[in-house]
């Protein structure tokens, strides 16, 4: 289903996405798969001698999550930019929730865009990553 | 230690990574993305606007880790401890669709280097810039990683 621009007003809320919980061996399979082997994400006894109790998440695997719910939401070919801050670690155990809400509509050389604040969070409401992206999104009657 | 300022503009040497449908099957898989368009070039195809697979949003990550080795090995030659290193933020701008049997040739540059007192002591902050082209000598993806130096 198609979103168009004029559909969109501030505010308007993305569908939010809850992922399963995280798990050791999604940090395995994340660290094969994007190249990031920082044993802090897949050797138990490294990351506790580190003070953190345990294996984390890559913030880049958060960030991951966040897209999942923007290319469900508009899918790829209209992201025009995707930017995050990481503000807290996930871990396995935890499950993300991804939400967002238009701030801003834009036209800029020659697409219409809608700014979006994004976050993601756990099931206690931390949050591990605050962002934004924009979308290039087409006129009704195009 | 100071990490060495000469650096700031600096850029290192470029790098490549072949991109195929395997790798991006993986990556979406390890997100728990089951989106079709990442898997099945027919279903890319029914969705508007795809030529087939595409890559993630996510996935310019991979140039970086695959590619050069992250920001670790840039970090150790600006004289930084990379113990020290977290990711502070990082941020994508598009400029095409990243597809299999692309080759992404991605050159990165320090933006900046600065330092900043906090309620947990010292920080470094380092800004790297990468500008990614692929085969066709296209910009792709333009990425800024922060890394922070606690």
């Amino acid at each position: 289903m198609t979103i168009y621009f004029d559909d969109l007003s501030m505010g308007d809320e993305l569908p939010s996405l809850t992922t399963v919980p995280i798990t050791e061996t999604q940090l395995v399979r994340y660290s094969g798969a994007s190249g990031d082997f920082n044993p802090l994400h897949t050797v138990a006894h490294v990351a506790e001698a580190a003070g953190l109790g345990g294996v984390i998440a890559h913030g880049m695997l958060v960030m991951g999550l966040m897209g999942r719910a923007i290319t469900a939401w508009v899918g790829v070919a209209p992201l025009r930019q995707f930017g995050v801050r990481f503000t807290g670690i996930a871990k396995p155990g935890h499950v993300i929730i991804v939400t967002g809400k238009v701030v801003e509509k834009l036209e800029v050389e020659g697409e219409h865009r809608v700014r979006c604040e994004v976050s993601a969070v756990d099931q206690d409401g931390h949050q591990k990553v605050q962002g934004s992206f924009v979308v290039a999104l087409p006129l009704q009657d195009e | 230690m100071a990490l060495d300022k000469s650096f700031v503009g600096k850029a290192f040497a470029p790098f490549t990574f072949e991109v195929d449908k395997s790798k991006i099957r993986e990556f979406a898989q390890a997100l728990g993305d089951e989106n079709p368009i990442f898997f099945n070039d027919a279903a890319a195809q029914e969705a508007a606007g795809l030529p087939g697979i595409v890559a993630p949003p996510t996935f310019p990550t991979v140039f970086k880790m695959w590619g050069e080795g992250g920001s670790s090995p840039h970090i150790k030659a600006m004289g930084g401890d990379v113990l020290r290193l977290l990711h502070g933020g990082e941020a994508y701008e598009y400029y095409g669709l990243i597809r299999p049997g692309d080759v992404i040739t991605g050159q990165t540059q320090v933006v900046s280097i600065e330092e900043k007192e906090s309620r947990s002591g010292h920080l470094d902050i380092v800004v790297f810039q990468t500008n990614y082209h692929n085969q066709r000598g296209e910009l792709v993806v333009i990425a800024r990683t922060t890394i922070v130096l606690r």
